[in-house]
């Protein structure tokens, strides 16, 4: 239990790390002076200082949706794979579950794209609600295919099992899930081939289109529920396609546990820089690449497996 | 002559849930209807009717309710005569209710032998003993399906449910369309026993594509009640995926799982009911405020009209099927029963089902979408009309009905296990398994029955999100932040009501996606500033989308079916013995066809036969050319 | 290994059909073959078939390293257009691929019931070869075009290898010198679609 609680301080330690670790990794390879690891806090503390400007034409739905974007991202903590062997895990909680609390956080998220009654927020909204409803199949056949070669839907269990029996009969299958898996991390936390994080223009905004209207406390919430989401796709990434190092000793484990969340921020960063970011109706033949992969895994799972 | 079983019961049951808010709803709606009389008579008699469908115990009491509901439903719509275009969804209504009316005819014709007044059981044992039981089912399927409003026999929701009076819309919505499923139950357990496997899987890709198509015209819809008739159909279509996996299952032997693919159904036939009543009330009251229908219109109507906003976002999350509410319940339910599919023998069917998880994944982001799109546009932003602008808040019996229907979304939300054991309850009278210990081992998580099969515990999220945001909203008001009220930023840009998003600017990338099945009609015109070529007045764009089911199917057969008449009429009026040729054609094939189909089938004979049909057509009918 | 190694193969060659580039089209085929050799390399190591092995390398040699350099330069030389847009739109492609998929699987079922061993692979061969009809299908480009009949040629490699534990060495070698032989052909071919 005390594993337990700790791997979820770690998680959300890490959290505000990661995006701050990934600039740095780009901004090094662009031949930039690197913004320091602890940026993202930095950026924290600045915005719990600051108050709070509301616009006069918002409802009670920016005071509340903020809340309820970071609520279910945080819950979602609670329900990740374990990273040490005998730590403990949550059992009745399965993977639907977690897709449906990261589709409510979008929900809300949405609506106060909607709330501000800017061209921009309602632009934000509507390229997200189109993203976002076709990650949901490619996710969720990912799941079902992973859930086959783990033998079990809960989350946690599957780490374990795929970390005990690695399913080198079913390889084909596990690496198509993978790539399926990793195109929707990419997808879902507005990374660069699907939308870039960093500019204002309305061309490519889709993520900080809809939270321009937001200050201080508020913008902290959903900033943080960024950094959250990340974190969440990154350690189901790492435990359930990478599923090594598990059985190590404690301090080993969680030190190599957070060395693969660190290589997996690297590799997204050295695609962000490689690729150039592909235009909102381009983005569907990624995510339709992603949907492909995960018939396949399943398919392959079947017909290869049986 | 009436029966009072499990599954009657049931229905009852829901039909009263739906029913009582509604009274409520419709009463304090009533002071806004001309013809009350004529309302409350048919009102009362619709409620009487569907009542009157559930328990009905033999064919003459059921079809006779049928009818009645379909009649009074009918004259609902009619309440309110708008323009002629609520005429015209009338006669539609009243046109495709009876198309399904003729086949439920036939069906229970042939399974009671022509007594009408025998009971299900006797009709099991003559449907038992007929030699095509496919043809009993293709009748039940067109008969029921036509009512519940599965594609391609969907055509009329959109037309008929915006056109009658809210309360009556909800009703229909949510309660009648679900007597439609409840024909379903019994007459396939009832009356159809010996099922084939082939009936499941045409249910099962019925309601993928009714699930699809349904929530795709409802994000290009800009009527908020066309667009809740259209997430109706693809409700509907959700229910019978989880049927179809039920009937799938039966036919392959695997009790348990069939079992809990049925309460799937059962549980989301209740949510359906529960919200999309809940959407049609909160939709009726804006409607009653803004007087029109059209989205594009409203606006800003949170601050006006907070418990019908408050209440339509609880609906809205519940339809999108996000967790913890029921509607995520009953989905999560159906995929549990869809991925049981794992465990069965035949490959083909077993690689078949991924697309039925893909149709139900893709349409369950894509509500998402469409119900941000409903929300945003109707309550969220600044109005868009004056209307919008001096909306306020309905009366108090409006504001009862809609307050109890949340109630009832929140109790199937809350208390889950005590809905189920009464589905539990239906499955045990139909299949004879009982597995709610099974899926309730204790009230807090719920199992699925398949191998590798998922839990989860509504109760503990709902507690988990509600402390977690506590504490968040604690930390935030323990640090005692400065707030400052100014008007949007917006990256400088000026913010008024026309710049605001529209809802078809905001289905605008998904109709882009999806333009081969919308094929939409833009028009754009601008004036331009003489001398500029990119600066200009003012502009106006708008799309209409064409409904392909609609063009291709029924419109189509109307255009044949009067060219098919005309040629008849010229052929009667004025070529009698070509008249004559055809009489004898269509005799000779009737024959032939009794020959080869119900006498005993040969191939031989179907060829022989078919080169004597067109010798004698091209001899007699076509003639030489001229 | 083995299911790794063909599941590769279906990887690369479903990513060509996504493709929108004509290099990546070409990167994608060079990796498809790479896979199929690797794969005939090992199949041959397992029931220690010399000639497999040797036609594995072959396929390295040949297929993954000298066919797709030649055609790039050669659709440099001739300054191809390098966009290949596919004629069949990506929703199209997003369900027709798996339909296509469960649909072969279903009507190789009695073909592969006549086999005795690896039987799901010659399936996945033939579904292969559809994928690689539907290739030459999408595309109007005559370079997009010759690649699919390329992977066609893979894909019945790959049949022939998984059902038969390989061809008789003679038809193998024939078939490498055919393909050169085709290689020259384009090349006649895209100066004549120059000139025209």
């Amino acid at each position: 239990m005390i594993l337990y609680i700790f791997s979820i301080m770690l998680l959300i330690f890490l959290a505000p790390l990661m995006p701050s670790f990934m600039k740095m990794v780009k901004m090094y390879l662009l031949y930039k002076k690197p913004i320091s690891i602890f940026q993202g806090y930095r950026d924290f503390s600045k915005l719990l200082s600051k108050e709070i400007i509301i616009s006069k034409e918002t409802s009670a739905i920016t005071t509340i949706a903020p809340f309820l974007v970071l609520s279910p991202l945080l819950l979602t903590l609670f329900f990740l794979p374990p990273i040490v062997r005998g730590e403990y895990y949550v059992s009745f909680v399965d993977a639907f579950t977690i897709t449906g609390l990261i589709s409510l956080s979008t929900f809300f998220l949405m609506l106060i794209g909607l709330d501000s009654a800017s061209s921009f927020g309602g632009l934000g909204s509507s390229r997200e609600a189109f993203i976002s409803a076709l990650v949901e199949p490619a996710m969720i056949l990912t799941l079902f295919s992973v859930s086959l070669m783990a033998k079990d839907l809960g989350i946690g269990q599957d780490g374990i099992n795929l970390s005990l029996h690695f399913p080198s009969a079913h390889i084909a299958s596990f690496i198509f899930a993978g790539i399926s898996f990793f195109i929707l991390l990419i997808a879902e936390n507005g990374r660069i081939p699907v939308d870039n994080p960093e500019t204002h223009l309305e061309l490519t905004m889709v993520h900080e289109a809809m939270i321009l209207d937001l200050s201080g406390f508020y913008l902290l919430l959903i900033e943080s529920a960024g950094s959250v989401k990340f974190i969440i796709f990154a350690s189901i990434f790492v435990s359930l396609f990478v599923p090594f190092g598990l059985n190590l000793p404690v301090i080993l484990a969680i030190l190599v546990f957070i060395a693969k969340l660190f290589i997996l921020a690297i590799i997204v960063a050295l695609l962000e820089v490689n690729i150039a970011k592909l235009r909102l109706f381009k983005v569907p033949n990624l995510l339709g690449i992603a949907i492909v992969f995960a018939f396949l895994s399943l398919i392959t799972f079947y017909v290869l497996g049986a | 002559m009436f029966v009072f079983d499990n599954l009657s019961i049931l229905f009852v049951f829901l039909i009263m849930l739906g029913v009582v808010p509604n009274l409520f709803y419709s009463f304090g709606y009533l002071p806004h209807i001309k013809r009350k009389v004529h309302y409350l008579v048919h009102y009362f008699g619709f409620i009487i009717s569907m009542l009157g469908v559930v328990i009905a115990g033999n064919a003459l009491v059921f079809l006779l309710f049928w009818e009645l509901m379909s009649l009074t439903s009918w004259q609902l719509i009619l309440t309110e005569i708008e323009d002629k275009s609520t005429i015209k969804a009338a006669r539609f209504y009243f046109f495709m209710t009876h198309f399904g009316f003729v086949f439920l005819l036939l069906f229970f014709l042939i399974v009671t032998n022509g007594n009408l007044e025998i009971d299900f059981n006797s009709m099991k044992i003559i449907a038992s003993n007929f030699a095509y039981p496919t043809l009993l089912f293709f009748f039940a399927v067109l008969g029921l399906l036509s009512k519940a409003g599965v594609v391609p026999m969907h055509v009329w929701l959109p037309y008929a449910h915006p056109a009658a009076p809210s309360p009556v819309s909800a009703l229909m919505s949510g309660v009648m369309l679900k007597v439609a499923i409840y024909g379903l139950f019994r007459f396939l357990f009832d009356i159809l026993s010996n099922w084939q496997l082939e009936w499941g899987v045409l249910i099962l890709i019925l309601g993928a594509i009714s699930s699809l198509v349904g929530v795709l015209y409802a994000l290009s819809e800009h009527d908020i009640k066309a667009l809740l008739a259209n997430h109706s159909i693809e409700n509907i279509g959700i229910i019978l995926l989880g049927f179809g996996m039920g009937m799938i299952f039966l036919s392959l032997k695997l009790p348990t799982l069939s079992a809990f693919a049925f309460m799937a159904a059962l549980f989301h036939s209740f949510n359906h009911m529960s919200f999309k009543s809940l959407l049609f009330m909160g939709a009726g009251s804006v409607l009653h405020q803004t007087k029109t229908k059209n989205m594009e219109k409203y606006g800003g109507l949170i601050k006006a009209m907070p418990i019908t906003a408050f209440t339509f976002l609880l609906a809205s999350i519940s339809i999108s099927a996000l967790p913890p509410t029921n509607g995520f319940l009953s989905e999560w339910m159906i995929f549990q029963s869809l991925l049981g599919s794992s465990s069965i023998d035949n490959i083909s069917l077993k690689l078949a089902i991924p697309f039925s998880v893909f149709a139900l994944a893709l349409t369950g982001g894509l509500a998402i979408a469409c119900f941000v799109k409903v929300f945003g546009i109707t309550f969220l932003g600044l109005h868009r009309s004056t209307n919008a602008k001096h909306a306020h808040e309905v009366n108090t019996m409006m504001k009862i009905g809609m307050i109890l229907m949340s109630l009832v979304v929140v109790s199937l939300m809350l208390f889950t296990p005590f809905y189920m054991k009464l589905f539990d309850g239906v499955t045990n009278q139909l299949l004879h398994v009982s597995i709610y210990n099974k899926i309730f081992p204790n009230i807090w998580s719920m199992h699925s029955i398949s191998d590798n099969g998922g839990i989860v515990s509504p109760l503990i999220l709902l507690a988990g999100l509600i402390v977690l945001t506590l504490s968040i909203y604690a930390i935030y008001k323990s640090l005692n932040i400065k707030h400052r009220v100014y008007h949007t930023w917006a990256c400088g840009y000026n913010t008024s009501a026309k710049t605001q998003y529209s809802a078809t600017g905001f289905a605008g990338p998904i109709r882009r996606f999806f333009t081969w099945l919308y094929n939409p009609d833009e028009h754009f015109e601008k004036e331009v500033i003489p001398g500029h070529k990119t600066k200009f007045k003012d502009a106006s764009f708008s799309v209409h989308v064409r409904p392909l089911f609609e063009r291709s199917l029924y419109q189509s057969s109307v255009k044949w079916t009067n060219k098919m008449s005309y040629y008849v009429y010229r052929l009667a009026h004025f070529e009698q013995s070509r008249y004559a040729a055809m009489i004898f054609n269509i005799l000779l094939s009737v024959l032939f066809s009794y020959r080869i189909f119900v006498h005993e089938f040969s191939w031989a004979t179907l060829a022989l036969e078919s080169v004597v049909m067109i010798i004698s057509i091209k001899v007699l009918l076509i003639g030489d050319k001229k | 290994m083995t299911s790794f190694l063909i599941g590769a193969f279906l990887a690369t060659l479903i990513s060509a059909l996504f493709t929108t580039r004509l290099y990546g089209l070409i990167l994608w085929y060079s990796l498809n073959s790479l896979s199929l050799a690797l794969l005939a390399i090992s199949i041959g190591f397992k029931i220690d078939d010399n000639t497999m092995i040797i036609s594995g390398f072959l396929t390295l040699i040949v297929k993954s390293i000298v066919i797709p350099y030649i055609l790039k330069k050669v659709s440099m030389k001739f300054g191809l257009a390098r966009q290949i847009t596919p004629n069949v739109p990506v929703y199209y492609s997003i369900m027709l691929i798996p339909a296509l998929l469960v649909f072969t699987f279903y009507l190789a079922e009695p073909i592969t019931n006549m086999m005795s061993s690896n039987a799901n692979y010659v399936a996945i061969s033939i579904s292969a070869l559809f994928l690689s009809l539907l290739l030459i299908i999408e595309h109007k480009n005559i370079a997009a075009k010759i690649i699919g009949f390329l992977t066609i040629e893979n894909s019945l490699f790959l049949l022939g290898t998984t059902a038969t534990n390989g061809m008789p060495m003679l038809v193998e070698l024939g078939i490498f010198f055919d393909l050169l032989m085709a290689i020259v052909i384009i090349n006649l071919l895209f100066k004549s679609e120059e000139l025209s």
